[in-house]
């Protein structure tokens, strides 16, 4: 719905463009024409008068009263009705060509006339002004049917408030200026359709403004407060709150009842609007409230469990090492040892997790991109990781004319890590972890393929959410953050990541970036 | 006693666990814990090898680096924690030998050392170099990999002659593309990629998994010195 179309419609309701004339203002084609079928009917009467009578003529004079009454209305069709009747006075009633009254007659033959432009006038007057009326509602109706639809349709509160200024500019055909309450309930101007328009800035108007907020009625133009004001202002309130005021100051300088009505209907729609999008705010905020409380818990109960169980394990470790060492043989040493090392690495890497999704969350990834090979990549991070993954065989399937990939190395390693640590955590040891790369034109797909138990039906998606593991009943170690990260990751770098279960077993977690057109070639 | 080997950290933990484990693999210990103390020391104490903490409270680790390189060419080993690859690279690129990344392990930092103290022994140019697996000539221009002559461009093999010349050491992307391109080329790092990626094609058992030429994420490459 554009601006310009209602601006249209509304013309069309305030200058009257009816198609059938208009009340107090005549076009001239109407005039010219009732003049032309008095001179016809004249004519007509000069040529075949004798025949007719006078009776007759008179008769045929009243054609051009009939046509003027339905035309145009009561008061020029008296008139007809006066020069009708002095036509025929003067061109045919004896003496002819003089303008006397002989006989009193007349003047009943003159009230007549009039009487039957009056009844007739005010007739086909009643039923213009109901075409017009009907006309209007339906106009009124229309645009705020159409700002409803436009209102609904807004999300932000700022958009909102330019929208509710630009339609109710266009509807009446005035600048707009939408004032909603600050700090300490003063109002201030949200909106306005021209940039700083007088309604946003002079003091008379401000005032107005506020005076209408607080009393909850409208002040300025077209009512008896605020003189100085020039604009009109009108709350824009429900039953038990005023949110708001809606002010316009009309072009012509006047607002007329049919223009209040509608500015009325607009500020009533903009507070229904308004108290919507002030309600979804408050419902969003309580659920992120609820969110974060949620995660806080779940990040206690992860930091509780994940760094207290390593945390036990070496502290009992180590002092079996310090109090008992006698009793021990060597490879039972060796066992408490690499069990005391795995505990450190585990907590090592949890705290690494922790700041990697702090830093993604606070938005202070700063992606350190450059061109890299894939292969490499993948090199390294299988070196890094060799002792996690020593109990499973590792094929990688990478061809010879894969293209460099822009990413942050370390970052990319990240993802690869967390992905092969999650396949190693939720496949069977001995079993097969494959990593294959593809290209296609425009984007890079690395898939790390595991022969484990799969991902639970359904919870494709959901793995990707923070601590998904600690409402999971699966009971393995781990944060349940890393592929929280890998998605942080990958979207970071405008690339998409997203798990799968293989028909023939295990889960299949993909991701693609996209590869840029300048891609260096092997 | 062995090399004397001087370690500058404000950490008194790894400060007591760098004592243990370089005494009991035979090493003299010397220890400072802040930039100033460590300049001197590296002064008086005449260190065979010195390990820098990157962070230490008085003075960045660069200035010590910078100070030392002034007057001494001992092997400098840079510790630093996981992220600041600037900050390695910027350290190695103004004279440092090498670097490892915190938390690291004893056995990693006794190899450093070894590969340091080793090319302080020997920096005179050998004609004919073996390590591990690969062997190259640079008289007559021949590399073998387990005994077989491969054929390498003039660029892949300028890249190896750094890399193997170095074995055990990292070098930085600056000193390969400054060495094969010279200094004019510091936008070429892409192309030093696909070249490495080549070299480990025609010179890994499977270059998926390369165990000759391995790469230090961020910082450089290094020829693995299998001991």
């Amino acid at each position: 719905m554009g601006n310009s179309s209602i601006r249209e419609q509304i013309k069309n309701v305030f200058s009257g463009g009816l198609g059938t004339g208009h009340l107090g203002e005549v076009g001239s084609r109407p005039v010219i024409a009732v003049l032309l079928l008095i001179a016809l009917v004249t004519g007509a009467g000069k040529l075949w008068g004798d025949d007719m009578g006078l009776t007759n003529i008179l008769m045929l004079y009243m054609l051009p009263v009939i046509f003027a009454s339905v035309r145009m209305g009561v008061k020029p069709s008296i008139f007809i009705a006066l020069v009708s009747v002095l036509c025929w006075d003067v061109f045919f009633v004896p003496p002819v060509l003089n303008l006397t009254v002989s006989d009193p007659r007349q003047l009943i033959t003159l009230l007549v006339f009039m009487l039957v432009a009056y009844a007739t006038g005010s007739m086909s007057d009643r039923l213009r002004d109901r075409i017009r009326e009907a006309v209007q509602r339906e106009n009124r109706t229309r645009i705020l049917y159409e700002t409803a639809r436009g209102l609904a349709a807004v999300t932000e509160m700022n958009v909102l408030a330019q929208q509710v200024v630009s339609q109710t500019a266009a509807a009446l055909d005035a600048e707009a200026a939408l004032f909603m309450p600050g700090s300490g309930g003063r109002l201030k101007a949200v909106a306005a359709n021209k940039s700083l328009t007088d309604l946003a800035s002079s003091p008379n108007d401000l005032l107005a403004a506020q005076w209408a907020f607080d009393h909850r009625q409208p002040s300025g133009l077209s009512t008896d407060l605020f003189p100085g004001a020039r604009g009109y202002h009108v709350p824009v309130q429900t039953e038990d709150k005023v949110l708001g005021v809606l002010s316009v100051k009309p072009a012509n300088h006047w607002l007329e009842p049919e223009r209040i009505n509608l500015l009325q209907a607009l500020a009533g729609l903009s507070a229904l609007a308004v108290l919507r999008l002030e309600l979804a705010e408050e419902a969003q905020e309580i659920k992120s409230l609820e969110a974060s409380e949620k995660l806080r818990a779940a990040l206690f109960n992860s930091i509780s469990h994940d760094l207290k169980t390593p945390l036990t394990s070496i502290l009992a470790s180590v002092s079996s090492l310090v109090d008992d060492d006698t009793i021990y043989d060597q490879q039972q040493k060796a066992t408490l040892l690499k069990g005391i090392k795995q505990g450190a690495e585990r907590m090592y890497r949890f705290i690494s997790n922790l700041l990697d999704m702090a830093r993604l969350e606070s938005g202070y990834l700063k992606l350190n991109a450059d061109w890299y090979d894939i292969q490499d990549i993948v090199g390294v991070t299988l070196r890094e990781n060799q002792e996690i993954l020593e109990e499973h065989s590792i094929q990688v399937d990478i061809p010879d004319d894969t293209p460099l990939i822009k990413v942050d190395y370390a970052l990319a390693e990240q993802v690869l890590t967390n992905l092969l640590h999650n396949a190693v955590k939720y496949s069977p040891p001995h079993t097969a972890i494959r990593i294959s790369v593809t290209h296609t034109e425009g984007a890079l797909m690395v898939a790390v393929v595991d022969q484990g138990e799969g991902i639970p039906p359904g919870d494709e998606e959901l793995i990707f959410d923070k601590f998904y593991r600690l409402q999971s009943p699966r009971n393995v170690s781990g944060t349940g953050l890393g592929l929280s990260i890998c998605r942080g990751i990958i979207e970071a770098h405008g690339g998409r990541i997203w798990a799968v279960n293989r028909s023939e077993g295990g889960s299949q977690f993909n991701f693609i970036l996209p590869i840029a057109p300048e891609a260096p070639l092997p | 006693m062995g090399a004397r080997i001087l370690v500058i950290d404000d950490e008194v933990e790894i400060r007591r666990l760098l004592k243990v484990g370089l005494t009991a693999h035979g090493y003299d210990f010397a220890e400072a814990s802040t930039a100033g103390e460590g300049i001197y020391r590296a002064a008086a104490d005449r260190p065979d090898v010195v390990i820098l903490d990157m962070g230490l409270p008085d003075q960045e680790g660069f200035e010590v680096l910078r100070q030392i390189r002034e007057w001494s060419q001992v092997p400098v080993i840079i510790l630093s924690v996981r992220g600041q690859d600037c900050d390695k690279v910027k350290a190695l690129d103004i004279g440092a030998d090498d670097y490892l990344t915190k938390p690291f392990s004893l056995s990693e930092l006794m190899a450093r050392i070894r590969v340091a103290l080793r090319h302080q022994a020997n920096l005179k140019d050998e004609p004919v170099i073996q390590v591990g697996d690969v062997y190259m000539d640079l008289a007559r221009r021949i590399v073998k990999v387990g005994g077989n002559e491969i054929h390498l461009t003039p660029i892949e093999y300028d890249l190896l002659k750094i890399l193997i010349s170095n074995a055990g050491k990292v070098v930085t992307h600056r000193q390969l593309i400054n060495t094969v391109w010279g200094s004019d080329a510091q936008e070429n790092s892409q192309y030093l990629r696909i070249y490495i990626s080549q070299l480990r094609k025609k010179i890994e058992k499977d270059p998926n998994q390369p165990v000759l030429i391995l790469t230090e994420p961020g910082i450089g490459y290094r020829l693995s010195a299998i001991e």
